[in-house]
């Protein structure tokens, strides 16, 4: 999929992130729609497609959060080419593709934005935000991709004869 | 291997995304994240306004389902009703919340001095992630917002103003693991800290730094802003004591507070752009609060 089309849909998605989702709070967490789209298009198209969704999609959440600039970004960068290898080491029919790396990507991506919170000044504690935080939104995105694949999947038959460029 | 193709791409990316974080951390980007909120903040604007609007659309016809059942001939009235229903709705809502706005600033000489400069905002968004607490709101430094300012609703206190923008900025919300403000307990007058709970959901807060006398805090006490500090006007509501934590090895006492002002379900707010620091007989225009 050419850039000037990512660009605009993961920009929408990010804000569908920060208004929609904030009405689908569940035990106070919301599903990380951004995330979710970065993974599924990862393990679609691979690493490098998932890499530079990972960028656009933090970009733009970077453009909408109180958070250090460049958080979104470089930890989004890093799940879709996480996702990116692992939908290259585990074949595509395998039922745990999906839930897996689901779970891995956003334990992994949630991990991460703890890390450098806390180099950023955010006292959080590991323990406490494992529970309150990363176990639900991993249950939730997990919910969220399994239904998003499909729909990324229709996306990716309509876009397969493109390989993304700038 | 699949996608892996062109490498050097993966690479690039990798690096510009560090470079990005790296850069992002010195503060060089801020100008750039104002300038993408002038264009950013009316979209999430007409996202927001269109979200709610939906849902008001879709929830009133639930609501008028079995009279759509009775009389199909009705139909088309019904639904032109639903929808005006849905806008009357807004209406009230609106309204409500001016009255509440009207209320606040009769109410302003006792609790933010004479010369009082409140502006109600609409709430565009909530943070991405899950482990910060802060909102944006439709106000920025053109209509003369700074970082540090208190952000209120009738019910108490919201928070303060983080981060400006011209068109936008964002509030930290009580709960975030960075805030906290001077309390006090209204009943005993005994002080100590709010701060938000590190890995909180967004549902409580901790009252720290209080003495270990015996009663000076209970559950069920109001929670009200001390003024102490400067940063927030005195005897603004933050909430109630829902638990109290008294171990005698402890130099001080915790309490829970759930927060007065559903944090979660927060459409507008009031800024509070000015307002007369505790202890300040003559305010000037220059007095204003700077965190």
């Amino acid at each position: 999929m050419k850039v000037y089309l990512s660009a605009p849909l993961l920009f929408l998605l990010a804000v569908l992130q920060v208004t929609l989702m904030a009405g689908v709070a569940v035990a106070g967490v919301r599903p990380d729609l951004v995330s979710a789209a970065v993974v599924c298009w990862a393990l679609l198209k691979g690493p490098t497609e998932g890499a530079i969704w990972g960028l656009l999609g933090g970009l733009a959440l970077d453009l909408l959060s109180g958070s250090p600039f460049g958080m979104h970004c470089f930890v989004l960068t890093l799940v879709g080419t996480l996702a990116g290898f692992g939908a290259a080491l585990i074949p595509s029919e395998h039922a745990l593709l999906v839930p897996g790396m689901s779970l891995l990507c956003t334990i992994v991506e949630q991990g991460a934005d703890v890390w450098l919170l806390r180099r950023a000044g955010w006292p959080l504690q590991w323990g406490s935000v494992l529970v309150t935080v990363v176990v639900p939104v991993a249950v939730l995105n997990l919910l969220l991709t399994v239904a998003l694949y499909p729909l990324m999947g229709l996306l990716h038959r309509h876009t397969a004869h493109e390989e993304l460029d700038w | 291997m699949k996608g892996l193709r062109s490498w050097p791409v993966l690479l690039a990316v990798l690096v510009a995304s560090l470079a990005i974080l790296a850069i992002g951390s010195t503060g060089a980007m801020t100008p750039i994240r104002g300038g993408a909120s002038v264009a950013v903040a009316p979209v999430q604007y007409a996202v927001q306004a269109l979200l709610r609007t939906v849902g008001d659309i879709l929830r009133a016809p639930r609501d008028l389902q079995m009279l759509r059942t009775e009389n199909e001939r009705l139909q088309q009235q019904v639904d032109e009703l639903t929808y005006r229903l849905a806008l009357q709705h807004e209406i009230e809502i609106e309204n409500e919340h001016l009255r509440e706005l009207l209320n606040l600033r009769d109410q302003t000489p006792e609790i933010f001095g004479p010369q009082a400069d409140l502006l109600a905002a609409e709430v565009i968004g909530r943070d991405p992630t899950n482990l910060l607490h802060f909102l944006t709101i439709d106000r920025g430094s053109q209509d003369g917002l700074r970082p540090g300012m208190p952000v209120i609703t009738a019910r108490g206190l919201v928070g303060q103003i983080d981060q400006v923008r011209p068109t936008s900025a964002t509030v930290k919300l009580l709960t975030d693991s960075t805030s906290s403000v001077s309390a006090l307990i209204q009943r005993s007058r005994a002080t100590g800290v709010v701060q938000g709970i590190q890995g909180s959901t967004g549902d409580s807060l901790l009252m720290g730094y209080m003495p270990q006398t015996e009663g000076i805090a209970q559950v069920g006490d109001l929670v009200l802003t001390s003024g102490l500090g400067g940063h927030f006007p005195r005897r603004l509501l933050i909430g109630q004591i829902t638990q109290v934590r008294r171990r005698d090895v402890d130099m001080f006492q915790e309490a829970i507070v759930r927060p007065a002002v559903d944090l979660g379900q927060l459409e507008m707010v009031i800024i509070v752009r000015y307002f007369t620091p505790i202890g300040v007989d003559a305010p000037t225009p220059t007095s204003a609060p700077v965190p």
